[in-house]
C-alpha cells in the first residue's frame, strides 16, 4: 500500500467515525475535498494546522531571549533579597522647597480682592495623635538630617532652616524664616492672587441659588455622565456656554486642569501631528504627552517660527498617504508669560497649511472681547473657525470645572472618547449651576465689568513701570494675570551684593560667566550632604547631576522673589510667584512675579497696593540696602 | 420635593403604606432620597477581621450563549459594513468627520469610529439618560426620544421616577436633606462657591485644612490631601513619583485612571492577570532579578497598582497576600480604594479595614468621595513626607482648582457620620443597611439562577448577560415596565463578550424595594432567558414564590455564597 493510498484509507476511517458526532460529516467533506488526491496540500496543511495551534498556546508575553539572563530560584531569591528600591519621595526638601511650603497661608473664609488669611498646617504633625497606634515611619526617616525634629519647632510647630543646616557664611534670607501668618486672620489683606476676577462667586445672589441647587439635588451627582449621572443643570449649562461662544455644542469637565489634558488624546492619536507654542499651560503639555503624537514647538508667540514650523510638516506630510490629522495648540492669554497671541493671523497660518487650531481660553475667556466671550471676539473672528476650544469655568467664571467646545461632531466624540469625561463623576450641579448664573451676570453686567478690570489692570501696570529699571513686564497690556520678571543684570547684581542665598545647591558656570566665579568655590565649600537611600548609597552625586543650571540660578531668584512677596504682605497686600514643578514641565519656567488684578478693587486701591510692590521691589533690588 | 411615586409603591405590596421607621436617623430625611429602615432584621455588620480573600467563583454560562454572542456581535459588524458602505455613497454629509476634506485628514479614524457608530449607537436609548433631583433612593430620568435612530434625542417632557441601582450612592449620602446638606448650606453662605486659586498659590481654605486632617485621621495616616476631580487624582498621582528606570506593575482591569496616570510617567508598565498573585509574583521576581531592560541596571523604584474593589467586576484585592508580597519585594503598594472606601469594612474604611490590616501597610492609599460619600474628588493619604512632597510636585495641587467649600463640607460632614461624630447611631446603620442589602439581593439573583460576579460583601453587583441584543432588552424593559434604573456596563468597560448589567447596591434602599427589584428581575429574567444558570444545582433553581422565605436570614450567613 503507497503512502497515498494509506492517507486516503485513514480519511476514510476518520469520516465513518465522524458520522457519529453531529456536524462532523461537513467538516469530513471539506477536508476530503482539499485532500484532492494531494499529499503535499495535506502535508502543508496539516502543518499550518500545527503552526496556528502552537501559536495560540505559545505564551504571549515572551520575552526577548536575546537579553534575557536565566537564572535559577536561588538565584532570583538572592537577587530579590538583595534588591533595594529608592525611597519613594526624597527624604528630605531642600530649603527653597521648604520655603515654598511655609510660603503657603490658608484662607479664614471666603476668597475674595480683600481677604483674611492664616498660617499653614505645620509639615509634619508635632505630637503623635494618641488615636493612631500605627505612627508610620520608613526606615530611614531618622538618618535625613534635613527634616525637622522636634526639638527644632516654632511655636507653630514650624521652622523653615534649621540653624544647623546653613552654614555659617551665608547671608540667611528672611524668606527661610517663619512668618506669623495668623496676624492676618483679622487684619484685611488685598488679593493680587485671585483668578476669580470678578468674585461672582460671592455674590449673594449667585450662593442664594446655589443652596437652592443643594436643596435640589444634593452634591454628589454619584456617576458619569454615561451612567445617569447627566443632570439637567449641566444640559443647561452646556447650551448656554455654546450659545454664550457661539459654537454648536459645548462638553463639561469636572476639573479644568483635567480638560486639556484628555481632549488632545480624544483627537491626538500616535502618528497625528501637534504644534504647539513652547509656553503652553501645564495640561496641553501633558496632553501631547500623553496622546503619543509628534510634537513640535515654536518659539512662543513667534510667528515667523511657526510659518517655518508648519511649513516644514506640511510639505513632508504631502508625500504621505494617507493623511494624518495636525493641529496647532494656542492659549488665548498665557499662563506662563501672560501674553496674547495674534490669533487672525495664526488662523490664516492654519488654514494655509491645513492645520486645525485648539485653543484654550482659560484666562481670555471673561476677559478679553464682547462681554467677555473671549479672545475670537476681541478679534471678530468667527467662532466656528477654531475647532476645539478649551476652558475653564474656574477662573473668571468662579466657580468648577472645565469645558471643551466646537462643533457637534467634536463634542460627541469626547461623550464617549475623552477619558476624562467617560471614566469620571461628573461635575456637582451646584457647580454647573454656578458657573451660568455667573455666565448670566457676565452677559448682563459684562460691559461694566471688563471696563472696571481694564481699569484696574492699566493703574496696576502704570505704578509697576516706574520701576522698569529694575523688572520687566511679561504680560500683555490687557492681561489681568501680570507676570513680572526681574532683570538679570539687577539679579545678578544683588547676588553679587548678598552672596549665596541657597546654600544646598552650587552656583556653577552660569554665573562664572558673569564673573562670579568666587560664588562657586564658596558654595561648593558649604555644601550639605544629603544622607539617605536605604542601599546605603548617598544620591548626593545624583541630586548634583539632576540639578541643571537654571535650576541653581532660579532657586536663588526664587528666594529673592519670595522675599519680596514677604515684604508685600507686611503691607497688607497678597501676591504670588510663578509656581511650577519643575521636575515635571516641559522647559524650566523663569521665577516672576505673578499678580492677578481683579475687578474687585477700586482704581484706588489697586494703585495703593501697586504701589507696596513697587517699594518691596525697590528695597529688595534696589542699589541701597 | 416630598412627594410620593405612586406608580411605584403600586408594584410593590409588601412597602404599600404604614412603613414603620426604626431607623435611628433623623425622620426629616426625605424617604424618596433614602428610604426608612423597617426591621432591626434587615442589618448585617461585616465581621472585624478576614485573614485571607475569598475567592468566589462563577458560573459559566452554557457554550451556546457565548457562540450566540459572538453570532451577534458578527451579524452587528456585517450590518455595519453594509450600512457605511451604502451611507457613505448616499449621504457623503453625514460621513463628513470621517472623511478627507479639502486637505484636512478626518477628525476621526472611521476604524476607531465604527464601533461606536454602528454598535453603540443601537444601545444609546440606555446611555446617558439625563436626570435631575438627587440620585438617591430613587431617580428621576428625563425622558426622550429619538426619531432618527438614536443620532439626537429630544425631550419629552415627561419624567420617570425610578428605583436607583445606577447611582454610586453606597451608603445613601445623596440627600438635599440632612446634616450634610445643612452643613454645605452654611458653608455656601460663609465660604461662597469656590476658593478659586489653586492650592500653591492661596486657594486653600481652613476647610481644606479641616478635611484633610479628618481624612487623615479616617484612614489612620499622618496627611492626607485632597482633590477637586476623582481621575484627575489619579491622572495626576504618579508623574512625580515614578520616573524613568521604574517600574509600575498594574493590575489588568485598573480603571482607566490608573492607566492614564502611569502612562504619564517615563516608567515601564508591567500588567498582570486580574487578582492573579502568583503572576504578580512571577512578574515581580523576573522584573526585580532581570533588571531594566536591556541595561540590566536594578529597577529604582517598583510600585504595584490595585483596586480596592473593581467597578466592573465587583471583585476585591486580595491585600493580605499583597502585604506579603510587599514584605518580601519591597515594592510600593498602591491601592485605590475609589469604590471600596466607605462601602465595606466592619468601620467603613474600605479594604484595610476589611482585612483588618494597618493602613500604614500601604504607601499611597487613593480613593474617591463620589462613591459612598455622596461628594466629589479624590483623596491621597500617606506618610508627611509624601504629602509634602505631592504639595510641590502633585499638579492639582500647584496648578489645578481647589474642592470647592459645599463639596468639602459634604466629605467633612459624611466622614464625621461615619465615625459617629455626628448622631451617633447613623453611621454604623448606614454601613450595616448597605452589608444586608447587598448580600440580600446577592443571594436573591443567585438562587433565582442568575450569574452574578464578585465578592459577596461587595456592593457592586454585575449580572452578566453576554448577549448584546439582550443587554439593551433588559434595560428598557426594567425602566419602562417597572421603573427601575440600572447601568449597563459592554464593550469597552468589559471585554467585548462579557456585557452585563450593574446593578450599584445603597444603604439608601430598604429591603422592601429588594424585594421589588428581585421580582422584577425574575420576570424580566424569565422572558428574555437570563437565567444562565437555573437548574443547575439545587442552590440556584429557586422560584420567585419561595424564595424570600429564607432570604433574610440566609443572606448573613457565609455558607451560602461557597
Amino acid at each position: 500500500m503507497s503512502g497515498l493510498e494509506k492517507i486516503n484509507a485513514t480519511l476514510h476511517w476518520l469520516s465513518g467515525l465522524s458520522e457519529r458526532v453531529p456536524g462532523a460529516a461537513m467538516v469530513g467533506r471539506y477536508i476530503q475535498r482539499s485532500h484532492q488526491n494531494d499529499p503535499v496540500r495535506t502535508a502543508l496543511e496539516i502543518g499550518l494546522a500545527l503552526f496556528a495551534i502552537r501559536y495560540f498556546l505559545a505564551s504571549r508575553k515572551a520575552v526577548s531571549k536575546r537579553t534575557y539572563v536565566p537564572f535559577t530560584e536561588k538565584e532570583v531569591d538572592e537577587l530579590v533579597e538583595d534588591w533595594y528600591p529608592e525611597p519613594l519621595v526624597p527624604e528630605s526638601l531642600d530649603l527653597v522647597q521648604r520655603m515654598q511650603l511655609s510660603r503657603n497661608p490658608i484662607l479664614v473664609g471666603a476668597n475674595g480682592p480683600k481677604t483674611h488669611i492664616t498660617s499653614p498646617p505645620p509639615l509634619y504633625p508635632v505630637a503623635a495623635d494618641d488615636a493612631s497606634p500605627h505612627s508610620p515611619s520608613s526606615p530611614g526617616t531618622d538618618s535625613a538630617s534635613l527634616v525637622t525634629s522636634s526639638s527644632d519647632l516654632s511655636s507653630d510647630g514650624e521652622l523653615i532652616a534649621p540653624h544647623n543646616a546653613i552654614p555659617p557664611h551665608y547671608s540667611v534670607s528672611k524668606a527661610f524664616e517663619p512668618i506669623d501668618y495668623a496676624a492676618f486672620s483679622t487684619k484685611e489683606v488685598v488679593n493680587f492672587a485671585l483668578p476669580s476676577l470678578y468674585s461672582f462667586d460671592q455674590r449673594p445672589e449667585v450662593k442664594a441659588n446655589a443652596i437652592r441647587i443643594t436643596r435640589e439635588y444634593g452634591v454628589g451627582v454619584c456617576g458619569p455622565t454615561g451612567f445617569y449621572g447627566y443632570l439637567d443643570v449641566q444640559i443647561s449649562l452646556e447650551k448656554r456656554m455654546a450659545a454664550f461662544l457661539g459654537t454648536e455644542d459645548v462638553v463639561i469637565y469636572t476639573q479644568a486642569l483635567a480638560t486639556a489634558t484628555s481632549v488632545l488624546p480624544a483627537f491626538c492619536k500616535r502618528g497625528d501631528i501637534v504644534v504647539a507654542d513652547q509656553s503652553v499651560n501645564f495640561a496641553i503639555q501633558k496632553g501631547i504627552q500623553i496622546s503619543r503624537c509628534t510634537a513640535h514647538y515654536f518659539a512662543h508667540n513667534d510667528l515667523r517660527d511657526l510659518e517655518n514650523i508648519l511649513e516644514k510638516v506640511y510639505t513632508s506630510s504631502l508625500k504621505r498617504k494617507p493623511l494624518t490629522r495636525h493641529f496647532l495648540v494656542i492659549e488665548g492669554i498665557y499662563d506662563a508669560t501672560g501674553q496674547i497671541p495674534n490669533v487672525p493671523e495664526i488662523l490664516k497660518l492654519a488654514k494655509k497649511y491645513k492645520f486645525r487650531i485648539i485653543l484654550d481660553q482659560t484666562w481670555s475667556l471673561g476677559v478679553l472681547g464682547d462681554k467677555g466671550k473671549g479672545i475670537l471676539s476681541r478679534y471678530n473672528i468667527d467662532p466656528t473657525d477654531i475647532d476645539i476650544t478649551i476652558g475653564s469655568l474656574a477662573h473668571s467664571l468662579g466657580s468648577g470645572g472645565g469645558f471643551c467646545a466646537g462643533s457637534n461632531d467634536v463634542v460627541a466624540h469626547q461623550r464617549i472618547n475623552s477619558p476624562a469625561v467617560v471614566f469620571s463623576a461628573a461635575l456637582p450641579a451646584v457647580l454647573a449651576n454656578s458657573a451660568e448664573k455667573s455666565l448670566d451676570l457676565l452677559e448682563s453686567e459684562g460691559d461694566k465689568l471688563l471696563a472696571d478690570l481694564q481699569k484696574n489692570i492699566q493703574a496696576v501696570r502704570a505704578v509697576l513701570s516706574k520701576v522698569s529699571n529694575l523688572i520687566k513686564i511679561m504680560s500683555d497690556p490687557d492681561s489681568p494675570l501680570i507676570i513680572v520678571q526681574v532683570k538679570h543684570e539687577v539679579l545678578i547684581s544683588v547676588l553679587k551684593r548678598r552672596g549665596p542665598l541657597v546654600p544646598e545647591i552650587s552656583y556653577d558656570e552660569t554665573f562664572e560667566v558673569n564673573g562670579l566665579g568666587q560664588l562657586k568655590r564658596r558654595v561648593s565649600a558649604g555644601k550639605i550632604p544629603l544622607p539617605f537611600s536605604l542601599s546605603g548609597k548617598s544620591t548626593t552625586h545624583r541630586r548634583r547631576r539632576a540639578l541643571s543650571n537654571s535650576k541653581v540660578t532660579y532657586d536663588a531668584e526664587r528666594v529673592i522673589l519670595q522675599e519680596i512677596i514677604d515684604l508685600c504682605l507686611q503691607d497688607g497686600v497678597l501676591l504670588s510667584r510663578q509656581i511650577a514643578i519643575e521636575s515635571l514641565e516641559r522647559r524650566p519656567i523663569k521665577p516672576a512675579l505673578k499678580i492677578i488684578v481683579p475687578q474687585g478693587l477700586t482704581v484706588k486701591e489697586c494703585e495703593k497696593s501697586a504701589n507696596v510692590v513697587k517699594s518691596a521691589l525697590q528695597k529688595v533690588l534696589g542699589k541701597k540696602h | 420635593m416630598k412627594q410620593k411615586l405612586p406608580q411605584l409603591f403600586k408594584h410593590n405590596k409588601s412597602a404599600s403604606n404604614g412603613t414603620i421607621s426604626v431607623s435611628a436617623t433623623a425622620t426629616d430625611l426625605n424617604d424618596n432620597e433614602f428610604g426608612p429602615l423597617t426591621s432591626k432584621e434587615y442589618l448585617y455588620h461585616c465581621p472585624p477581621s478576614h485573614a485571607e480573600l475569598d475567592i468566589d467563583e462563577k458560573c459559566e454560562p452554557q457554550y451556546y450563549i457565548l457562540v450566540c454572542t459572538y453570532l451577534s456581535y458578527l451579524i452587528l459588524i456585517i450590518l455595519g459594513h453594509i450600512e457605511d458602505f451604502f451611507g457613505k455613497r448616499l449621504y457623503p454629509t453625514k460621513y463628513r468627520h470621517l472623511t478627507e476634506f479639502d486637505g484636512y485628514a478626518p477628525l476621526n479614524s472611521g476604524f476607531d469610529n465604527f464601533y461606536i457608530r454602528r454598535l453603540k449607537r443601537r444601545l444609546d436609548t440606555a446611555f446617558s439618560r439625563p436626570t435631575t433631583g438627587v440620585p438617591g433612593r430613587y431617580i428621576r430620568v428625563l425622558e426622550r426620544r429619538s426619531i432618527n435612530d438614536n443620532e439626537s434625542f429630544e425631550f419629552t417632557g415627561e419624567t420617570r421616577d425610578c428605583l436607583n441601582l445606577s447611582s454610586y450612592n453606597y451608603l445613601g449620602f445623596a440627600q438635599s436633606q440632612g446634616h450634610c446638606a445643612d452643613a454645605v448650606e452654611q458653608a455656601i453662605k460663609t465660604h461662597g462657591i469656590t476658593t478659586s486659586a489653586p492650592r500653591s498659590m492661596y486657594g486653600s481654605s481652613v476647610l481644606h485644612d479641616e478635611t484633610e486632617k479628618l481624612v487623615a485621621r479616617y484612614f489612620n495616616r499622618e496627611s492626607a490631601l485632597v482633590f477637586s476631580m476623582g481621575f484627575a487624582t489619579n491622572a495626576a498621582l504618579f508623574m512625580p513619583l515614578a520616573q524613568k528606570g521604574c517600574l509600575i506593575i498594574s493590575d489588568e482591569l485598573n480603571h482607566s485612571s490608573i492607566r492614564f496616570g502611569t502612562r504619564l510617567t517615563g516608567a515601564v508598565i508591567k500588567i498582570f492577570k486580574h487578582n492573579d498573585m502568583q503572576e504578580l509574583e512571577a512578574v515581580l521576581r523576573e522584573q526585580i532579578s532581570q533588571g531594566q531592560p536591556r541595561t540590566h541596571r536594578p529597577w529604582r523604584k517598583i510600585f504595584v497598582a490595585v483596586e480596592g474593589l473593581y467597578s466592573m467586576e465587583g471583585t476585591m484585592c486580595d491585600l493580605p497576600r499583597l502585604i506579603e508580597l510587599r514584605r518580601r519585594y519591597k515594592f510600593y503598594l498602591f491601592v485605590d480604594e475609589a469604590h471600596s472606601v466607605g462601602a465595606i469594612g466592619s468601620h467603613s474604611g474600605g479594604v484595610t479595614d476589611f482585612f483588618n490590616i494597618p493602613t500604614n501597610e500601604i504607601d499611597i492609599l487613593m480613593g474617591t468621595f463620589t462613591k459612598s460619600f455622596g461628594a466629589s474628588g479624590g483623596y491621597v493619604c500617606g506618610d508627611a513626607s509624601l504629602i509634602n512632597y505631592l504639595k510641590l510636585t502633585n499638579s492639582n495641587y500647584v496648578y489645578g482648582e481647589p474642592v470647592a467649600p459645599a463639596v468639602l463640607t459634604q466629605i467633612s460632614v459624611s466622614l464625621k457620620i461615619m465615625l459617629n461624630e455626628i448622631a451617633p447611631g447613623q453611621g454604623s446603620e448606614r454601613l450595616e443597611r448597605l452589608g444586608f442589602n447587598s448580600r440580600y439581593l446577592r443571594l436573591g439573583l443567585r438562587r433565582l439562577g442568575f450569574i452574578e460576579c464578585g465578592h459577596q460583601d461587595s456592593p457592586i453587583l454585575p449580572v452578566m448577560i453576554y448577549l448584546p441584543s439582550r443587554l439593551l432588552m433588559v434595560s428598557k424593559l426594567i425602566l419602562e415596565r417597572y421603573n427601575i434604573a440600572v447601568v449597563l456596563a459592554g464593550y469597552p468597560a468589559t471585554p467585548l463578550s462579557e456585557a452585563r448589567v450593574r446593578l450599584c447596591m445603597s444603604a439608601a434602599l430598604t429591603k422592601e424595594d429588594l424585594d421589588y427589584l428581585l421580582r422584577a428581575i425574575d420576570k424580566v429574567g424569565d422572558e428574555l432567558d437570563l437565567k444562565y444558570c437555573y437548574g443547575r444545582t439545587p442552590e440556584t433553581s429557586w422560584n420567585i414564590d419561595n424564595v424570600f422565605d429564607t432570604l433574610v436570614e440566609d443572606c448573613k450567613k457565609d455558607e451560602f455564597f461557597k
